[in-house]
């Protein structure tokens, strides 16, 4: 099943750590580093391999059947206790094939510190990300490759400690390990700080092995330079040591690793290091059976999830945004949204089948023109679509959706979404193995299977290259390419000089529409949206601001996300977006629905606080209902972002919660409630902070006998079950997602209720 | 051994009942976009994801597909791994992961001992074609399941 890994069929056992104690439901597993596991002497059993793909297929199939029976049974409380049950089984199921990356990272500090020796070098290693869980095989499918790659930042990459002082740099060299997510696909880089690829050298290599005449390897860029270090007996080392270097190396990590499924990148700065890149593709990297959150699209008669957490954003076209925000650079097609330029691929030519565009009665039809661009009665246009020409029968509203890949952004046309679901993601069939694009399969709820498509595959199909490039371009105007640290807003208007923002990533839809989209019921306004109408609201209903000119016909509607009672905006004109600062001024947000202002290249721009001006706009629906009590609770709440930093505590202010201190991160968290172990009533916690995360800080809270009793809840954007099951693991009492603000305060009702009633025994 | 014995279009094929799981009525195929047209789809068996071949465009030169009527049937395959010892001690082989026949019609068992065995003529060049059978007046096709699929793996370099 596993087949891109060498596995045997039934001799290969795994070794399952059992521990020796029962395990309380606050065992905080996460933040326990690998040794101490070792150390704890855990009993350990062995299981074939096939036994536990067995199980794992057929949790996998468990967890179909329950997702196939969730909508009819919802509130059976029978069926809810059942199904808590299969969540939890598969959890632990999955987990007997994952580990740490860190256990195979540690592995590491010994080979460095050996070989340092051996080489008379001053090495440190630094390891980040460890606690990313792999599956077991990939892991050690990873440990040769990486072992080479190790070897050979200390032996080729980094220079002696004389050579360093010289160059002027620290005396001690660093090789750094590390292991993230990226789009749904994990990333491993090895890096050094060293001497970097000689980039000369190379090309004087190439033409001496006679892989490329002189001609040719003059003109090879960087990058591909760079590539040839892959080839067979390539190595710029004249000498071949004991160490690395017969120049058989580079050329066996790579096929190892892309017979795995991974793709290898390396880039070089001359002087400054080298990083080698190992991106493990979603179903490699995860459990078979394991469940996400997918993205279900339609493209003809197919029906295809897109991983969920490589989805930026989905855009619907209409035929003045086909015209007006779709371009041609140098023959390819580019979509303008906001302030950036987009490379924009149709989803059909990523998997190689023709285009196609639904005719008015909703039949499938041929695509005729080359391109979108393709205005009819252009020059480009075939005798075919002459003799067509005249009115155009084409009903197709394309839908862009915006991915993310290594923080690059591009559009993909798609004909329809079906809507999201918790897919079980499986591997794809062996004879589909050749097709990068295709991360897997999956059966929908309603038994359709769909192919699960890849982003690394489809950025590869697409012909898409982001190289450093584009990084060093990001770099150049000073853009932060973290997205964790920086949050972007949309600003908008609805009358001439008066503008709004709303977060990004309180959005899940930017659209426009027109007057003749929208309907009306006494009052109201509706819009039709993905086969439902959603109410629409008028900001200056609710606030104290110009309303839009009576006989304005194109509009800008904005969908916020994980909303209860969908609902949208409807505004006037998008100016564009800007990534926010400090400098946000609250003191003045009096008025409910604005959270506060700021000034931008001299405009002032009112931050929206959607969800005070949706609990304003109908507060039977919105409304919560909180205890008395509760507004006498004392709260910390530790969150990175200023934004929701500040949303959150005006949140809770707003509900007559006056006591709640707001930290920036972990530490500070732990700190403070040192100094007052008995100032608090319920920790509120971002999992995703610098210096100290949430996790470390629950296990922090969780063993210090002072702080056990106090609630901790999760407030994060890691979405899905498994992170779900991941913070509770770590030791939170209630996980919540950001932005559900009802739920939160319902959560928080719950945990007070619960942790009084505890305590008062 | 006993043989499958199948029709597909007008020709009879036959493959090792030790294979054969079990032989059901068509489910919905979902097709793989892009991809070669003798892979038919996948199917939902029962919540498992299996690969469906289209035997007519494997088997099939496109004249004879032209012939071909409406009549499907599915013949799911047994993997490597459950194949019953017997047909392993046989050399039979299979798939490591569950694959699904898509032929016209099953035309029946047949013993193949009471039956001549004949090596494939020489000038069908088809690895997947490892002998004919003479049943009554009629020639049977008889078809090698791993050479088949070798026929439609990627290539290693492909794979690179």
């Amino acid at each position: 099943m596993q087949g891109s890994v060498p596995e045997g069929t039934s001799s290969e056992d795994v070794e399952i750590q059992v521990p020796a104690m029962a395990p309380t439901a606050a065992t905080p597993a996460v933040a326990q580093a690998p040794a101490v596991m070792a150390t704890a002497g855990p009993a350990t059993i062995r299981i074939g391999v096939d036994v536990l793909d067995q199980l794992l297929e057929l949790i996998g199939e468990v967890v179909l059947g329950r997702n196939q029976l969730i909508t009819r049974h919802r509130e059976d409380p029978v069926f809810k206790g059942l199904s808590r049950s299969i969540t939890r089984l598969h959890q632990h199921v999955i987990r007997t094939r994952m580990q740490n990356v860190g256990v195979l990272f540690e592995r590491y500090r010994r080979t460095v510190r050996d070989l340092s020796q051996q080489l008379g070098k001053k090495v440190e290693i630094s390891i980040d990300g460890g606690e990313l869980e792999l599956d077991r095989t990939v892991l050690e499918g990873l440990s040769d490759p990486l072992t080479h790659l190790v070897r050979n930042c200390v032996d080729h990459g980094l220079e002696t400690a004389e050579e360093r002082s010289l160059a002027g740099k620290q005396v001690v060299g660093t090789v750094s390990l590390r292991a993230l997510h990226e789009s749904g696909q994990i990333m491993i880089e090895v890096e050094d700080d060293g001497r970097g690829i000689d980039h000369e050298r190379v090309r004087v290599k190439i033409v001496e092995k006679g892989l490329a005449s002189i001609e040719e390897a003059a003109k090879l860029s960087e990058k591909e330079l760079v590539g040839y270090i892959f080839h067979p007996g390539f190595s710029t080392r004249d000498v071949a040591n004991e160490v690395s270097g017969r120049g058989v190396g580079m050329d066996v990590v790579k096929t190892n690793l892309v017979r795995m499924g991974c793709a290898v990148e390396v880039s070089s700065r001359p002087g400054k290091g080298t990083v080698v890149s190992i991106s493990i593709p979603l179903t490699q990297a995860m459990v078979n059976s394991s469940v996400i959150s997918g993205l279900i699209v339609g493209i003809g008669n197919h029906t295809l999830a897109i991983p969920q957490m490589a989805v930026n954003e989905v855009v619907r076209l209409t035929g003045e945004d086909r015209r007006e925000r779709i371009e041609k650079v140098h023959g390819r097609e580019v979509f303008k949204l906001r302030d950036k330029v987009i490379p924009l691929v149709h989803l059909e030519d990523i998997l190689g089948i023709p285009r196609t565009y639904l005719t008015a009665v909703g039949e499938i039809g041929k695509e005729r023109r080359g391109h979108l661009f393709d205005r009819r009665g252009g020059a480009e246009l075939d005798s075919h679509d002459e003799r067509r020409r005249g009115a155009d029968r084409r009903m197709r509203s394309e839908l862009l959706i915006v991915l993310h890949y290594k923080h690059n952004w591009f559009g993909v046309l798609v004909d329809r979404i079906v809507g999201t679901e918790e897919i079980v993601v499986r591997r794809p069939p062996e004879l589909l193995k050749g097709r990068r694009v295709f991360a897997g399969s999956t059966i929908l709820g309603n038994g359709t299977v769909s192919l699960i498509l890849d982003i690394g595959g489809m950025v590869e199909m697409a012909g898409l290259d982001f190289s450093d490039r584009s990084r060093v371009l990001s770099a150049h105007i000073g853009r932060s390419s973290n997205p964790e640290v920086e949050q972007r807003v949309v600003v908008f208007s609805c009358a001439e000089g008066e503008y709004f923002a709303i977060p990004v990533n309180l959005l899940s839809e930017v659209d426009r529409c027109t007057v003749d989209d929208i309907r009306r019921v006494g009052s109201r306004e509706f819009i039709q949206r993905h086969g439902a109408s959603i109410p629409l609201l008028r900001l200056d209903k609710h606030l104290d601001i110009t309303a839009m000119d009576p006989a304005r016909r194109s509009f800008v509607v904005l969908t916020p996300s994980r909303l209860t009672y969908p609902m949208a905006l409807v505004v006037g004109k998008i100016e564009g977006t800007l990534v926010l600062g400090e400098d946000i001024n609250t003191k003045e947000a009096d008025e409910k629905g604005i959270m506060g202002t700021f000034f931008r290249d001299g405009r002032l721009i009112s931050l929206i606080d959607i969800y005070s001006l949706l609990h304003k706009s109908d507060p039977d629906r919105y409304r919560t209902d909180v205890r008395q009590s509760l507004q006498q609770c004392r709260i910390l709440l530790a969150e990175d972002q200023l934004f929701f930093r500040q949303l959150v505590v005006q949140y809770f202010r707003s509900h007559g919660i006056r006591s709640v201190l707001a930290v920036v991160n972990g530490r500070e968290a732990i700190e403070e409630l040192a100094r007052n172990p008995t100032g608090y009533d319920v920790v509120v916690s971002d999992i995703e902070m610098p210096v100290m995360n949430g996790y470390q800080l629950v296990s922090m809270i969780k063993s210090d006998p002072r702080l056990a009793r106090i609630p901790v809840m999760a407030l994060t954007s890691l979405e899905g079950e498994a992170n779900m099951q991941k913070g509770f693991e770590a030791g939170f009492d209630a996980y919540e997602i950001k932005l559900d603000k009802d739920k939160v305060l319902r959560c928080l009702d719950r945990l007070l209720g619960t942790a009084s009633a505890r305590n008062g025994e | 051994m006993e043989y499958a014995a199948f029709l597909i279009g007008d020709d009879l094929f036959a493959i090792p009942v030790a294979l054969v799981q079990e032989i059901g009525k068509p489910v919905e195929i979902f097709p793989v976009p892009g991809h070669d047209a003798r892979v038919a789809g996948l199917v939902n068996l029962r919540g498992r994801t299996a690969v469906a071949l289209d035997l007519r465009r494997a088997l099939l030169g496109p004249e004879a597909i032209a012939r071909c009527r409406e009549r499907c049937k599915f013949i799911v395959l047994e993997t490597t791994s459950t194949l019953p010892r017997q047909a392993r001690e046989l050399g039979l082989d299979s798939h490591c992961e569950t694959l699904v026949l898509l032929v016209d019609e099953v035309h029946g068992i047949v013993d193949g001992q009471r039956l001549e065995f004949h090596p494939p003529p020489a000038h069908v060049g088809e690895r997947h074609v490892e002998g004919v059978m003479k049943l009554g007046d009629r020639l049977m096709t008889l078809i090698s399941i791993p050479h088949l699929i070798e026929d439609l793996m990627p290539r290693k370099e492909e794979l690179s």
